[in-house]
């Protein structure tokens, strides 16, 4: 049998989350959901797909290719627009002119029916519904039909679920309707929760699950470092490379994604925590949906986005100290200003012979942080460098080209040493918004934990984690630490960045 | 630039027999497309010879939809190798043509 | 655990075992029992679905499963634990049945050895059932039955092993029992089959080593035929007559036989006038050659399972020590460098060896090298010198005041002052190659004792050389001084170190392999990996020589200098454009070729495309834009490609290029023009737009590739 899959990802309840991720490539225990209705339509015996894909077709088909890895036979389809996504149906059809009546499975990529295919009895043309039974409303469609091959001719092209569910019903035979025990849902944020802790408690049979289970409900994948003074209660899944640090509690009901720490004395419950997740000391989260920085809280049945710090941490600063912290920059900026003047101004000479011509200063107006309010009320003051580059070019040109004229900067106290890539207006103003309210409570600096952390070509999903990972939790000893780091990588070029110890040890 | 033509049930299928439509190529397919277009209503490229698409050939077939779809008819497009594809999807025009893997699908989805 | 006999040996309710069987189970049971026993084996011989049990294992999980019946047999290797064989027996008709011998994984030979044990054992069976009908016919001569039973017995009480030459005592004394002045002798024939040599007898006369088919016992050995003489006149006629025999009434000889094969003749005689010997006498007497024979057999099978056990650890042994002491592992975490290291062993165990010593991240040794001689002490050798080498090193490190890397020449001349002496008293010598990689400077220095020559491949320009030095081998004189050279390397370069049995292996013609041979194969397949391109040689070596097995060991060690952990490697590329549109496929053909480049990490078939894109996309809008389609002017396209990054460089005339003009594109498929910029600007990590002097623009595109 053949299985015809709707996999847009469209899925407007989950609003911001979808904005990064299509409904079916959000993981479920570390796997893409649409995996997870493969595998199990595989086990099944379901021998070919047809996959419709709109949002990130190429992600889908590099990641499941041509299906020989299954033993079975994919092709895919584009549909122009995700939410009606029928109209391939018909471009489907042309393969069974030769049976048409041959039944064919169609359904929805972000939900994953308990469907028992083995047991079914249809009888030859007929159409199968599955329904989900409700306690208190009409039982729902579980957006998954068996169909003749021909009617898919004639599926409705410019009408939504609602509309291809009535069709369906609407045929003069009349379907037989089948009602599912279990059907995880991955179109709402309490359908995502709901279908995480129906995988571990197996509802579904044979879900492929990466971790191992140590214990009845606690699951635990390859390398992950778990405190011993850390509470487990199942049900509790933790992916690949997790760290969970001292004191954290976790469960009943706790999903943690692959690649994500815990920071000490934080609790998770009745939470999944998604794939490269940090969670703040001392955070109690509960009923909710965590995506990097992005929190959703279920508790009300609504999805609420918050793009706050307190994610990353919840290091309020003691005024006094970021007062003394501010000073002491400013006057070791003053004084490193009054001994190296001769150096910069040597260095400003030797490159007006090298560049022959070409500006030897670059003045940028760059904004001022910590900004507040809207964007007209941004302050800006001018940077001065020898570089129109304001990343990070290479530790040495950083030190003459960057720092040295910035010294200038520090010294009036306008950016410090260390922290976050200086920004225009325009740039600021461009970022997507959360990023953008860590950064307007952060200050500027020349040496970031960016170029410390990953070199001088970082990917913008790294110079994200890292900015708002310092925006969120900067204070002044790891300020100290960057600024060694800087210092030992400037004169001891060897030290590898973090991102060539991952490589370091991934060829071990 | 050689193009074929066939007529199949009042549709028309234009296979474009060349490597590459960039800007070098694009004014002699626009001329050649004239008055190919200019009779047909329901038109579908067969784009598996063509090995390179860029934003000036898109910008060719995307005036060929606009003529088309002003008219009443209909353009798909089948048969894209993977370097095509990769440029329809990164300037997210998979969201604006139908586009099939093989003619036969295309041939039967094309509006009568 | 020990092995539990008696008990098990008929499992209880078993119907009567047939004569037959129970002969075989006797016999069997003499030969097999010490065996297993020792070797701690289960046996069970199994006849019309009932087994009977030599002995029993319960060790063994299989036995256990079967509780003592039937042993449940599993073919070998189907069970870690176990490894069990089942061998035929052929006795005649409904008799036959089989013997299920179980034993632990590493018994397999001795295992295998029952099988000759049965046939023997078979063999007896059917030698016994011929004497049946003797023994009916002897019914009168209880004498015979009573000597078999009686020697059976004797034997088994005694350990066969060391007791054979009693048991013949034994056989002679009974064959003399049987009447007054009865005088017997036992000749054996030697391993070499040219002499007789009396091993037991019971005989007045002197007896002689005589050689075989020589006078009557020559005869009776020749013909495999008894003889029997009852007259003296007879016995004088006889020409060539042994002394022995010479006073001799009533002479009867009858030759061992054992499986087609002689191995002497016993001799029976009386000088007394009152004896008589009639065919009852020779029929006992055959019985008791029969019997001889047969003790002989078994006994030299038993030796031939002891010595092949014996041969079988020896090769363990010399494997064991292959694996353990005579290599190390390649070291896998060298920056800029691919070591694969692999060895082919043969049939026997060659002395060669190889190891590595990591100073730091950028400098190592390699060392290579081959004992003359075969078998365990060359190993031992092999093994000893390798030792030394480690031993060298740190001896050297610790002595000297500073951490210094010493030179190979130094720590040559330190091992040979510690193994010499050894080497020459022990009278052999050993080839050694002693490298050392810097890849700092790019420098590698060896030096060579007589080792095979090394090839140094050259990347760049494709061409192998043969490294060679001057010094002999270690352990052919006492003063040698050891002399160092130096070559420099690139990256791309592949060294390949091997043993002579690479270069002289033999086809069937009995040609060499050569070096030319193996250097061929390195210029063809330097684009391996190292591991790959020693699969490639072992593969042409099986082809060359036609056969899977060496007569030496195959050992090679292969270094490869890579490319993509030498970040300030580049490989340049320019490419001059004329301003028309037709330039666009060279474009394109221009960084296909920057892609394909060799030696780096591949670059991945979305980034070629994309790659592509953003190239043609800047083309395009120069020659419209910058040069308002205007023909007949030059650009330059520079490219550098490294292991992380690819960077395109376009020098140009044109109008120069303001960012801040261009729009936004409009993906709603309203406007089919726009896109140009947002390609180039999606297709690539960092765009620059820069002017020069004199009207002239470049554009630098960055693209980084991990």
């Amino acid at each position: 049998m053949r299985a015809i899959v709707f996999a847009t990802g469209y899925a407007p309840a989950l609003t911001s989350l979808n904005e990064r991720h299509d409904s079916v490539s959000l993981p479920l225990l570390d796997r893409p959901f649409l995996q997870h209705v493969l595998e199990n339509l595989v086990d099944q015996g379901v021998t070919g797909f047809d996959f419709t894909l709109s949002r990130k077709p190429e992600f889908f088909e590099s990641l499941f290719g041509t299906g020989t890895r299954w033993g079975s036979s994919f092709r895919y389809h584009l549909a122009r627009d995700p939410e009606f996504p029928y109209r391939a149906a018909r471009a489907i059809e042309v393969y069974f002119k030769q049976n048409p009546d041959e039944p064919v499975l169609v359904g929805h990529g972000d939900r994953l029916p308990l469907l028992r295919l083995a047991e079914l009895r249809a009888g030859a043309g007929e159409i199968v519904m599955w329904y989900e039974a409700a306690t208190d409303e009409a039982p729902k469609w579980t957006g998954w039909a068996l169909v003749p091959a021909r009617l898919l001719a004639e599926f409705p092209v410019q009408t939504d679920e609602t509309g291809l569910e009535e069709f369906l019903r609407n045929q003069p035979a009349a379907p037989q309707l089948q009602t599912v025990a279990a059907c995880l849902d991955f179109r709402t944020y309490e359908g995502i929760l709901k279908s995480h802790w129906d995988a571990v408690a197996k509802v579904i049979p044979n879900l492929l699950v990466s971790g191992r289970e140590v214990e009845p409900g606690i699951w635990l994948s390859r390398n992950v470092s778990l405190h011993p003074t850390a509470q487990l209660k199942a049900p509790v899944y933790i992916g690949e490379n997790c760290r969970i640090e001292a004191g954290v509690q976790l469960g009943p009901q706790a999903m943690i994604g692959q690649n994500s720490v815990l920071d000490t004395h934080c609790s998770v419950t009745g939470s999944a925590v998604l794939p490269g997740s940090f969670v703040g000391e001392g955070l109690e989260l509960n009923e909710v949906i965590v995506d990097k920085n992005r929190l959703v809280s279920i508790r009300f049945g609504v999805g609420v986005t918050v793009a706050d710090d307190f994610m990353l941490g919840t290091l309020a600063q003691n005024p006094i100290t970021s007062w003394l912290q501010r000073t002491l920059s400013q006057l070791t900026g003053l004084a490193l200003l009054l001994l190296s003047w001769p150096l910069l101004l040597l260095t400003a000479l030797v490159l007006k012979i090298v560049r022959r011509g070409k500006p030897v200063w670059y003045v940028t107006e760059v904004v001022k942080l910590p900004a507040a309010g809207p964007e007209l009320d941004w302050k800006t003051f001018k940077l001065v460098s020898f570089t129109p580059d304001r990343r990070g070019t290479g530790w040495f040109s950083d030190l003459f080209l960057r720092l040295l004229p910035g010294l200038l900067n520090i010294a009036k106290g306008e950016a410090g040493f260390v922290g976050v890539q200086p920004r225009t207006k325009e740039e600021l103003a461009g970022l997507p918004t959360d990023w953008q309210a860590l950064l307007r409570q952060s200050k500027p600096g020349f040496i970031t934990d960016c170029m410390v952390r990953y070199g001088n070509h970082p990917t913008p999903d790294e110079q994200f984690s890292s900015e708002t990972f310092y925006a969120a939790s900067a204070t002044w000893w790891q300020d100290l630490r960057l600024m060694a780091g800087f210092v030992g990588k400037l004169f001891l070029p060897s030290l590898p960045t973090e991102r060539e110890n991952e490589r370091v040890s991934e060829r071990g | 630039m050689p193009l074929t033509t066939e007529e199949m049930n009042g549709v028309l299928v234009v296979t474009i027999h060349e490597k590459a439509l960039d800007a070098s190529s694009v004014k002699q397919f626009k001329t050649d497309m004239t008055p190919v277009l200019e009779h047909a209503k329901l038109v579908i490229f067969d784009l598996s010879q063509l090995e390179f698409v860029d934003s000036s050939g898109l910008g060719a077939i995307l005036s060929c939809l606009r003529q088309l779809t002003g008219k009443g008819g209909d353009l798909k497009l089948c048969g894209m190798t993977k370097p095509v594809r990769a440029l329809f999807e990164l300037v997210r025009m998979h969201r604006i043509f139908d586009i099939l893997n093989t003619r036969e699908e295309a041939l039967h989805t094309i509006r009568r | 655990m020990s092995t539990k006999t008696a008990e098990f040996r008929l499992a209880p309710g078993i119907a009567e075992s047939t004569k037959v069987q129970q002969r075989f189970l006797s016999t069997f049971g003499q030969v097999a029992l010490p065996l297993a026993k020792a070797e701690d084996l289960a046996v069970a011989v199994v006849f019309a679905g009932e087994s009977h049990w030599l002995t029993f294992n319960l060790t063994c999980t299989c036995l256990k499963a079967s509780f003592g019946r039937i042993p449940c047999f599993r073919p070998a290797g189907a069970s870690l634990t176990c490894y069990s064989m089942k061998f035929p027996v052929v006795l005649e008709g409904s008799d036959n049945g089989e013997v299920v011998v179980c034993g632990k994984p590493g018994q397999q030979a001795i295992i295998q050895a029952f099988h000759s044990l049965i046939a023997s054992a078979s063999y007896q069976c059917s030698l016994e059932r011929n004497m049946d009908s003797l023994i009916t016919e002897l019914t009168a001569s209880w004498e015979s039955l009573s000597a078999v039973y009686e020697i059976s017995a004797f034997i088994q009480d005694k350990q066969m092993v060391e007791q054979v030459p009693t048991v013949l005592e034994h056989i002679i004394n009974r064959a003399t029992n049987g009447g007054p002045n009865l005088q017997a002798v036992l000749w054996l024939l030697n391993p070499a089959g040219d002499s007789l040599e009396p091993v037991a007898a019971k005989t007045s006369r002197i007896l002689k080593t005589r050689s075989t088919g020589f006078g009557l016992l020559g005869k009776v050995i020749g013909s495999k035929q008894s003889l029997l003489l009852t007259s003296r006149e007879d016995i004088r006629g006889c020409t060539e007559l042994e002394a022995e025999f010479s006073k001799a009434v009533n002479l009867a000889v009858v030759p061992l036989r054992a499986r087609k094969r002689e191995l002497g003749a016993i001799a029976l005689w009386s000088e007394d006038e009152c004896a008589f010997f009639d065919t009852g006498t020779l029929r006992f007497l055959e019985t008791l050659a029969v019997q001889s024979s047969m003790l002989l057999e078994n006994n030299r099978l038993y030796q031939e399972i002891l010595a092949t056990e014996r041969l079988h650890q020896e090769i363990e042994i010399g494997h064991t020590i292959q694996k353990t002491l005579l290599f190390s592992a390649p070291p896998a975490n060298l920056s800029g460098v691919q070591v694969a290291a692999r060895t082919l062993p043969s049939q026997m165990i060659d002395g060669d060896f190889y190891d590595f010593i990591v100073h730091n991240e950028t400098c190592f040794d390699i060392v290579v090298g081959d004992v003359m001689g075969k078998g365990i002490p060359a190993a031992l050798v092999g093994a000893a010198t390798k030792d030394h080498f480690l031993r060298a090193h740190h001896e050297l490190v610790n002595s000297s005041a500073q951490p210094a890397v010493n030179g190979p020449a130094a720590v040559v001349a330190e091992v040979h002052q510690k193994v010499v002496p050894q080497l020459i008293q022990l009278e052999r010598f050993v080839t050694i190659h002693y490298g050392q990689f810097d890849l700092q400077h790019k420098r590698f220095t060896f030096v060579d004792c007589g080792h095979t020559q090394t090839v140094h491949f050259h990347y760049r320009t494709g061409i192998c050389d043969l490294l060679e030095g001057d010094n002999l081998p270690i352990g052919v004189t006492h003063t040698e001084q050891y002399h160092q050279f130096e070559v420099g390397f690139e990256p791309g370069d592949v060294f390949f170190f091997y043993s002579d049995g690479i270069t002289e292996a033999r086809n069937p013609e009995g040609n060499f392999f050569g070096a030319t041979r193996l250097v061929k194969i390195i210029r063809e397949s330097f684009q391996n990996t190292t591991s790959g391109l020693i699969d490639e040689i072992f593969k042409e070596l099986q082809a060359f020589a036609q056969n899977q097995v060496f007569a030496d060991d195959l050992t090679c060690v292969a270094v490869k200098i890579g490319f993509d952990d030498w970040p300030s490697l580049r490989v340049n590329r320019v490419i001059e454009l004329s301003s028309d549109l037709v330039e666009l496929a060279r474009v394109r053909a221009f960084v296909a070729e920057l892609c394909a480049v060799q030696g780096f990490k591949e670059v991945a078939e979305e980034v070629e495309i994309q790659l592509k894109l953003a190239l043609v996309e800047l083309v395009t809008n120069l020659i419209k834009h910058g040069y308002q389609e205007e023909p007949g002017h030059q650009m330059t396209l520079e490219a550098s490609r490294s292991g992380t990054q690819v960077v395109f460089e376009l020098f140009h005339q044109g109008l120069p290029f303001d960012r801040a003009e261009v729009r936004e594109p409009v993906f709603d498929g309203s406007q089919g023009h726009g896109f140009g910029l947002f390609i180039i600007e999606s297709c690539l990590d960092e765009v620059v737009y820069g002017s020069l002097d004199e009207g002239k623009s470049f554009v630098r595109l960055v693209r980084n590739l991990d």
